[in-house]
């Protein structure tokens, strides 16, 4: 799926726009409501399937529990959910933790280890004011993978084992490229292959015709559910860490205490990467709605009244 | 202001453009009686159209006066003058968004007439600018000639009934023909409705043609002669204003006096040549030059003949 | 419960979620059972917000800019910095955009269509005034010499002339706004931006057909519209000359 952030792009946007002091009359003219005294529950999602669904889980198990809930889906990228996030537009959302240091918090280097990878954030979030949640059991990382033929041919495990592949193609989204290509020669050897971007063509569909021999992809895509496709191992992480972990407002803890965030943690503990491919496959496959899925997943595991 | 003509008087009028150190127009005295046309003629930038402009005020000026009819322009609304003066110019400015219709019934419908006066006033005026009203009513200018145009544009003018028209070149951009017709079509329009009319135009020929008096401007707006086409061409003020009329100004003369003022000889032998009385001298001594005749017959309007005139005798007079 | 306990610890259990119909589950080209199985609850709605955002931004723009316009005619000065502001609005990513906006005015329709109406001013201002200015100078000094006021100019002569170019810009905004207004789906799940970022995300070829082709659809009926209305409005500038 794409997950990937525009960020220079953004960035230099976003000093034009602050330089428009005009414009910020305009906006100020249209200044909402005083803030209320309590903070309220808003669960906000970003803009695609997964998060639709995490979103949901998140959503519905709070309500189940007793609480009131807003929702806001489909926010368009990680800096503009993290503005929503500060100015309190939402107050709970769930966000991946190497994104959380790479992206909100323009981290260059990562922390070796998940946990680590998970402390950081926390601690960073907890500066200014949210704080991080249990994470879940999966991730949802870059993965290269590919066809169980190809990974029998060339015997391929891990990353390394791409050195020995003659004539090496991979996809991926354009800006892999720029940002993994040098880092897989570094650490495992991998150049001289051939980069194809991926555009408008899903990375299984031409791993599947032979157009490339393989696919940076994302660990919780559904056709990685069958034994279709080899993930191929990443011994010294050097795509870094995705679990998942809800960024809440802390005004919601001081607030709710347990109760809330035991609700919430019921939830994140469920989620296995099975799990996840599976809501996937329902929601983009099968186009079922993200809310159904989230409800049926929900009342299987006892986290809502059937 | 509406309906009867009315008398223009300039006096004494200057006006100098803001960082010009010349006036465009210097001290112009003169007086167009109600119901005549005069004409302005002069040389490029002797101040013509800032003259004229000076009468609706579409110019503002600071020395000297002009009234309309005894009432000082500086006295009247601005708009309520402007409204009670037709205006017609030389690229005529027809609004391209109305029809003819309503392009005529501009002023009317400023001055609030009602719609059944409006639209019967309209197609009088098509009338009179022989356009025929049913044709022509709906069209947008976009669909008219040239000359169709200045026809729409002469009517819109007079619209309201104004006393005073000016009007800046208004034949300057049409063909010689399309000109000479609507030239002898303002003057049986000026027959029928008698305005006090300021006729702008660099054409010599045109003022004499028009004009019952003609003003000769020279550069820096100075009046050089005010004074009937006749005796302009008869007694020309100084050298520029025999300069300025041209070396041919006895043939032009003839072009003010037809064939009925001459005492006629009586008929002698066969002669082709005819022409009716009301023919002027020059155009009457153009027809035997071309056709190498050295007299030609007067006819009555029964083509009944009259007496003859002789190449001589035109020579002699246009001396 | 005992059960939930346990489960919280081990393997969550996965229910089943139902299956898409084959053509769904191959992503074929179109799939006509999903159009009608989603035709109430997601596209129609997509579809009439869509519109809304489009409308609304469009008058309110038009209204704002018209003004502006009016008085750059009427004072020179105002122009250059009317222009320089729009100019600057128009060149400021629409993701940008909506981080300046969302602190203030929030994830809601209001913030996108700020950011819609922002986007509009540009083309509308300057057609407007450029259709005001590019009334000949013959018929402004006719105008002036029958004795029209100011304001009868303006109201009579120089806005009805300028009616083409307004209906220029009109049209170019209401297209590019039709295809701007789907970035609203990056701040609120509203109009047809909604699925059709869904759908480019999933690959899922029926959805992008339906949404993408609905706004197409929708900017060729608008522009349609518009030059209809156009016709009616201004019979002079079809006017050709007759035979
Ligand atoms: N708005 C103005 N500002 C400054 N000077 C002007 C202006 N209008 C005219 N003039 C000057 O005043 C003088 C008279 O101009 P005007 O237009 O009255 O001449 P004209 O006799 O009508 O000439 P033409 O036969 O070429 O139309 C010229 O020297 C011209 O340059
Ligand atoms: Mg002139």
């Amino acid at each position: 799926m794409i997950r990937k952030h525009n960020r220079r792009a953004a960035k230099a946007a976003y000093s034009v726009a602050l330089g428009v002091a005009l414009l910020l009359g305009l906006s100020a003219a249209a200044a909402p409501a005083a803030p209320q005294q309590s903070t309220p529950i808003i669960v906000g999602a970003k803009n695609f399937p997964e998060q639709y669904i995490l979103g949901q889980l998140y959503r519905q198990a709070l309500v189940a529990a007793g609480f009131k809930v807003g929702y806001k889906e489909n926010i368009g990228s990680t800096e503009l959910i993290d503005t929503a996030l500060k100015s309190r537009q939402i107050t709970l959302y769930p966000e991946y933790t190497g994104v959380m240091l790479s992206v909100t918090f323009k981290r260059k280097s990562l922390p070796k280890t998940p946990q680590a990878t998970y402390s950081l954030a926390k601690q960073l979030y907890e500066r200014r004011g949210q704080t991080l949640l249990a994470r879940t059991p999966f991730q949802d990382r870059d993965v290269i993978a590919v066809t169980r033929a190809t990974a029998k041919r060339y015997n391929l495990k891990t990353l390394s084992d791409l050195k020995r592949v003659p004539n090496l193609s991979i996809a991926g989204f354009p800006e892999w490229n720029t940002r993994w290509r040098g880092q897989i020669g570094r650490q495992y050897g991998v150049k001289g292959f051939k980069f194809v971007p991926l555009a408008g063509i899903s990375a299984y569909q031409l791993l599947d015709q032979g157009d490339v021999l393989a696919a940076d992809v994302f660990t919780t895509d559904p056709p990685l559910l069958g034994s279709k496709y080899v993930q191929l191992r990443d011994p010294k992480n050097m795509f870094g860490f995705q679990h998942v972990a809800p960024v809440v407002d802390q005004r919601l803890v001081q607030q709710y205490g347990t109760r809330f965030t035991s609700t919430i943690n019921k939830v994140t503990r469920l989620l296995t990467v099975k799990a996840m491919q599976a809501m996937n496959k329902a929601v983009i496959v099968d186009q079922r709605p993200a809310a159904r899925v989230a409800d049926a997943f929900l009342k299987a595991n006892g986290l809502k009244k059937k | 202001m509406s309906g009867a003509a009315a008398e223009i008087v300039f006096d004494r009028v200057t006006k100098r453009y803001p960082g010009r150190a010349e006036a465009a127009v210097s001290d112009l005295s003169l007086t167009v009686p109600a119901g005549e046309i005069c004409c302005l003629v002069g040389p490029s930038g002797a101040g013509k159209t800032t003259a004229m402009k000076l009468v609706n005020r579409l110019i503002d000026f600071e020395e000297g006066d002009i009234t309309i009819g005894g009432e000082s322009v500086r006295s009247l609304d601005l708009t309520e003058l402007r409204r009670g003066i037709g205006y017609v110019i030389q690229q005529v400015g027809l609004f391209p968004h109305m029809t003819v219709a309503e392009n005529i019934s501009t002023v009317p419908r400023l001055r609030g007439w009602e719609k059944g006066r409006t639209r019967l006033r309209v197609d009088e005026l098509l009338d009179l600018v022989d356009l025929p009203a049913e044709d022509y009513r709906a069209r947008f200018p976009s669909q008219l000639s040239g000359g169709e145009r200045q026809r729409v544009g002469l009517a819109r003018a007079l619209a309201a009934d104004p006393p005073a028209m000016l009007m800046d070149e208004p034949f300057g951009a049409l063909d010689p023909i399309t000109r000479a017709r609507l030239q002898h079509e303002l003057l049986r329009i000026q027959g029928a409705v008698r305005k006090t009319i300021i006729f702008v135009t660099h054409d010599i020929d045109e003022a004499i043609l028009l004009a019952d008096r003609i003003a000769i401007l020279r550069e820096g707006g100075v009046l050089a002669q005010y004074d009937t086409p006749a005796r302009i061409l008869e007694h020309p003020a100084d050298d520029f204003v025999e300069r300025f009329i041209g070396s041919d100004r006895g043939i032009k003369l003839l072009s003010l006096r037809r064939l009925d003022e001459l005492e006629l000889a009586p008929l002698d032998g066969a002669i082709d040549l005819r022409a009716s009385g009301d023919t002027t001298m020059r155009d009457a001594l153009s027809q035997m030059i071309t056709h190498g005749s050295r007299s030609l017959v007067v006819v009555d309007s029964e083509g009944q003949p009259r007496g003859v005139v002789t190449l001589d005798a035109l020579a002699a007079l246009a001396e | 419960m005992s059960g939930g306990l346990l489960l919280a610890q081990g393997e969550p259990i996965i229910p089943d979620f139902g299956e898409g119909s084959d053509c769904v589950v191959e992503n074929r080209f179109f799939c006509p059972d999903w159009v009608r199985d989603n035709w109430a609850g997601v596209i129609q709605p997509a579809l009439l917000q869509h519109v809304k955002l489009v409308v609304i931004a469009v008058a309110i723009g038009f209204v704002l800019s018209f003004a502006a316009a009016l008085v750059a005619h009427r004072y020179r000065l105002v122009e250059a910095p009317f222009t320089a502001f729009s100019a600057v609005v128009y060149t400021i990513p629409s993701l940008a955009l909506f981080q300046l906006l969302v602190p203030v005015t929030g994830l809601t329709v209001t913030t996108v269509e700020i950011a819609l109406v922002g986007y509009t001013l540009l083309i509308l201002f300057r057609n407007t005034l450029e259709g005001l200015r590019s009334v000949p100078p013959d018929v402004l000094e006719a105008a002036r010499g029958m004795g029209y006021t100011r304001g009868q100019t303006l109201w009579r002569v120089e806005l009805p002339l300028a009616v083409p170019a307004m209906f220029a810009g009109l049209r170019v905004a209401v297209v590019s706004t039709i295809a701007l207004a789907t970035v609203a789906a990056l701040v609120i799940p509203y109009g047809l931006g909604y699925p059709i970022f869904l759908a480019l995300r999933e690959a899922f070829k029926t959805e992008i057909v339906v949404a993408g082709g609905l706004a197409v659809l929708m900017a060729l009926v608008a522009d349609a519209l518009l030059v209809a209305a156009q016709r009616a409005l201004t019979p002079w500038a079809s006017a050709r000359r007759l035979a």
